[in-house]
């Protein structure tokens, strides 16, 4: 059966092997035909017992060839080439890796207020070999890191959790983040504003000015070319005939704390407010300053056993909203009627994503267990899964890389000993762009 | 009718005056539309209409006679027509409640119709537009939302629509007490649950004045303070008189106008109201020849010996925020009656005071259970009847006579067609000790509903339809409801 997939696999991987090519040119020298031995050392061959795409039916029994850090294919009874690097993992169950969209891990405490729309994460991101160990283990591949403080206290960073230390970084600068203040963000909000109207008008200014210099030149042109003949006998040559290069506009500089308000002001693409809200009234306190200026946004939302979020679970679902909340039992507000609060936020309609109840190892490791329990109070299987891998992905605007098993994405994957929620599951290996990076250690 | 927010308070006495004439007009009015229905439509409109009736505009001539024969309504009609691209009117009826205007006659059976938080018709035989949220009221006391002119923990300090927890418990708590205007540190806001849309009503309407006898020193300065102004004000005129007949005059000195001063002048003014804690005789009587000798408007709270003081404070057309209960004990070493009297808002009243009243502690508090915090602003107020003050006038010492206090009467405070759409649906008279609110209404929107919130939901679910049950319990007694 070998020998059979190796010819067949042959010519994929002089179809793959040209089209590369052909695509990108001369770049690498991998990329070259010439080279097949180092092309099939570059494959890894997954043999899982059960994979979770998260799109579609898992998959029994199924196969992820990986090259390059990205997936190639997935399905099942794959061809690999022989010599293809294959990881046996037929007991295992095989799951995309665990976004975490909003932590402070391995980063210091400290605290900040007011507009720092100019910093990020990075000024203080130092990719060190172990730093996201606790995470690593929990079975998250990537994490969104925020910067501390309270206000607008800058914007996010997307890393890995491991692997190549040069590749983390997966997004930066990333959303910015904006607790639940609102006057500082109507403030913030109205200064950005006056930003553009200072461009705007110096724009004007401009281009009034060049109106005025290039009627004058005509003028001068004109008045020139009358009096060309007494010129031509001098023998100069008329100055104002010669156009000079017109300058560019150059706008004026934007106060930087404020330049991405400016942008969230301008609709630029990508660029996203993550709106922290501590309770219901916050939600309708920070939706008025947002609608106003229609600022891109998604919310985070701490629902804490007292919350009283139920109050805006119809606005938020009607809205389709993309909401990151904590893995927590809620309760009707002020009653002792327990309220599976994540669900009843999923079933309006809003795309839930859910970040450790807090930053600490022991609940990130807990975080399969809570997943476990949300379903067993009725949640659906299927989002609690993709609240941890999907969700976070397409909140944080990564989708096309991270969150599913599909061909071209990020080869980020968790290897469990069962059924994720099962309550005795154990994360035994953790692969981050087609390399193991984690393993279990244990009898296991 | 005007709907500006920071009016000031001698605008305010005239509109009341205008208001007095409205309300005869409306009497006749109301008795107009009741005529000219009973002529017309003979029984009350079904609450729901066929599907078929096409326009969400009130076709019916009940509207249309209540808003020719009211002069307020033809304004009101005009300034809340919506322009393109606006949201659909928002409709709310309440029907077949009794309904107590409170400036007005209690209508038996009477539709309150409110369109975008606003009352647009009140009267029987009021036909509903197409799409219009219906509450039945059968059987249960319609009233207005009630004023609190004293209030502590339900909206956030500096301007509320911007800090205020608008999910809060206190607030949900003071709606179920029938709250749905209060004060608000130096503004007025109301109850809006759920939205800061409509919260604020007043800004910055009040100065507190320190008056106090313990502080000679500070008296004193205030009342030089004022004094300067007061000649300042004086100049002003007579510059200006000056100057109207020709004459080379120079402009007074304005420099110095700033912060208190500025302030001292708006009370002179009267574009601010000073309030004044003050509760014994003699200091009422001295912050009343105060506001009299230099003409403003005076609000003064806790005045639990206004009883002794009351003349002078009808004379100086102050207000008063009291508390009947309020509990101070006669000083026996002091030869005059002094103390507190379960007969003080009565008194006052009588001797022309405004008074708003208020429970002992104007907060929602845990010791609330006993009945003395804002969760039982209508207790309260008939403890007044308990003191000698008649039923009706109790009524409005906390919703109009409160809302007046406030200088918020244009809005809030009784049920006008023009008003805000704030409504009670009791289940028997607001002032009997058994009465619970079961929907509270703010802005035309159900803000509170007793059966759907877990707070008294299990106290008399049904709700007594009225008091008359009770009124053949001889000996009267106490007894646990089945």
């Amino acid at each position: 059966m070998a020998g059979v997939g190796h010819r067949a696999w042959a010519r994929v991987i002089a179809v793959v092997a040209v089209a590369g090519l052909c695509a990108s040119g001369s770049v690498g020298p991998r990329c070259l035909a010439g080279e097949p031995a180092d092309e099939d050392e570059r494959f890894v061959v997954i043999r899982a017992g059960r994979v979770i795409t998260n799109v579609g039916d898992e998959v029994r029994n199924g196969v992820i060839v990986v090259s390059g850090g990205t997936i190639r294919s997935v399905g099942k009874g794959l061809e690999y080439p022989l010599s293809a690097t294959v990881i046996d993992a037929r007991d295992r169950v095989v799951m995309p890796g665990l976004i975490n969209p909003h932590s402070r891990n391995g980063l210091p405490r400290y605290g900040r207020g007011g507009v720092h729309g100019d910093l990020t994460v990075a000024e203080e991101y130092f990719p060190l070999a172990d730093a996201h160990e606790d995470l690593l283990k929990a079975g998250y591949t990537a994490v969104a890191l925020v910067p501390a403080g309270q206000g607008i206290p800058g914007r996010a960073m997307i890393v890995r959790t491991g692997g190549d230390e040069d590749g983390r970084t997966l997004q930066s600068p990333a959303y910015l983040r904006v607790t639940a203040d609102k006057r500082l963000l109507r403030g913030a909000l109205a200064r950005a504003k006056k930003e553009i109207e200072k461009v705007e008008t110096a724009r004007k200014e401009f281009e009034k000015k060049r109106e005025e210099t290039r009627k004058e030149r005509e003028k001068k042109a004109k008045e020139a070319k009358g009096k060309k003949p007494e010129k031509e006998k001098e023998g100069e040559k008329p100055a104002a005939t010669q156009p000079a290069k017109e300058p560019a506009f150059k706008p004026p500089p934007i106060d930087p704390a404020h330049k991405v308000l400016v942008d969230l002001i301008q609709k630029k693409p990508g660029v996203f407010a993550l709106v922290e809200l501590g309770n219901a009234s916050d939600y309708e306190h920070m939706q008025e300053v947002l609608a106003k200026h229609e600022i891109a946004h998604h919310f985070l939302a701490r629902n804490h056993r007292q919350s009283d979020l139920e109050y805006v679970v119809e606005k938020l679902g009607r809205d389709e909203a993309k909401i990151i909340l904590q893995p927590e039992m809620g309760r009707v507000p002020y009653s002792a009627e327990r309220l599976h609060l994540v669900r009843v936020f999923s079933e309006a309609g809003c795309e839930v994503s859910l970040m450790p109840v807090g930053d600490r190892a022991s609940e990130y490791a807990q975080m399969f267990g809570r997943l476990a329990e949300l379903v067993r109070a009725g949640w659906s299987r299927e989002a609690a899964l993709k609240s941890v891998t999907l969700h976070p992905a397409r909140l944080l605007g990564l989708d096309k890389r991270l969150g599913s098993i599909e061909q071209g994405k990020d080869a980020d994957f968790v290897f469990l000993d069962g059924d994720p929620l099962d309550p005795t599951v154990r994360v035994q290996a953790v692969m981050i762009g087609g390399q193991i990076v984690h393993e279990a250690e244990g009898d296991e | 009718m005007t709907r500006a927010t920071g009016h000031s308070v001698w605008r305010m006495s005239s509109r009341s005056a205008l208001r007095g004439l409205l309300a005869v007009m409306w009497l006749l009015c109301g008795a107009v539309v009741v005529l000219g229905d009973a002529e017309t439509q003979p029984a009350l409109q079904p609450a729901s209409r066929p599907a078929s009736q096409p326009a969400s505009q009130p076709t019916s001539q009940a509207v249309a006679t209540t808003t020719q024969s009211q002069p307020t309504t033809t304004t009101q009609a005009t300034t809340t027509q919506p322009g393109e691209g606006e949201p659909a009117e928002r409709w709310l009826a309440v029907v077949n409640g009794r309904v107590h205007t409170v400036t007005g006659p209690v209508l038996d059976g009477a539709t309150v119709l409110c369109k975008d938080g606003v009352i647009s018709a009140i009267g029987t035989g009021v036909a509903l537009p197409a799409e219009c949220q219906v509450v039945d009221a059968a059987g249960r006391e319609v009233y207005p939302g009630l004023v609190a002119a004293a209030a502590g923990g339900i909206h956030g300090g500096g301007d509320p629509a911007d800090t205020t927890n608008v999910y809060s418990l206190n607030m949900l708590i003071a709606l179920a007490g029938g709250i749905t205007t209060a004060i608000a540190g130096d503004h007025v806001a109301k109850l809006t649950f759920g939205t800061t849309e409509g919260m604020v009503l007043r800004s910055g309407a009040f100065l507190k004045l320190k008056y106090s006898s313990r502080d000679p020193l500070a008296r004193a300065k205030l009342r030089a303070d004022l004094e300067r102004v007061r000649a300042h004000v004086r100049e002003v005129a007579a510059y200006e008189r000056q100057k109207s007949r020709g004459d080379d005059v120079k402009p007074p000195d304005k420099e110095w106008i700033k912060g208190k001063y500025d302030r001292y002048l708006k009370l002179l003014r009267r574009e601010l109201v000073g309030m004044v804690s003050a509760g014994e005789e003699q200091e009422l009587r001295d912050v009343a020849e105060l506001a009299q000798t230099f003409g403003f408007d005076l609000v003064v709270r806790g005045a639990h010996e206004g009883w002794r003081a009351a003349s002078a404070l009808g004379r100086a057309g102050a207000a008063a925020i009291v508390t009947p209960r309020a509990d101070v004990a006669p000083d026996e070493r002091l030869n005059r009656p002094n103390g507190s009297t379960i007969e003080n808002a009565r008194i006052l009243r009588e001797h022309g005071v405004r008074v708003a009243v208020i429970p002992n502690t104007a907060a929602i508090t845990v010791w609330g259970l006993a009945g003395r915090d804002l969760l039982h602003l209508n207790m309260e107020a008939a403890f007044a009847v308990r003191g000698g003050m008649s039923n009706d006038d109790a009524l409005k010492t906390i919703t109009i006579d409160a809302a007046r206090v406030l200088g918020v009467d244009d809005r809030v405070g009784s049920l006008e067609v023009g008003k805000d759409a704030d409504l009670l649906i009791c289940d028997g008279d607001l002032l009997h000790y058994m009465t619970q609110v079961h929907t509270t209404i703010v802005n035309g929107r159900v803000v509170y509903e007793k059966a759907k919130e877990s707070l008294f939901a299990h106290i008399r679910p049904e709700g007594k339809p009225g008091v008359s049950d009770f009124d053949d319990q001889w000996p009267r007694q106490l007894t646990w409801p089945d």
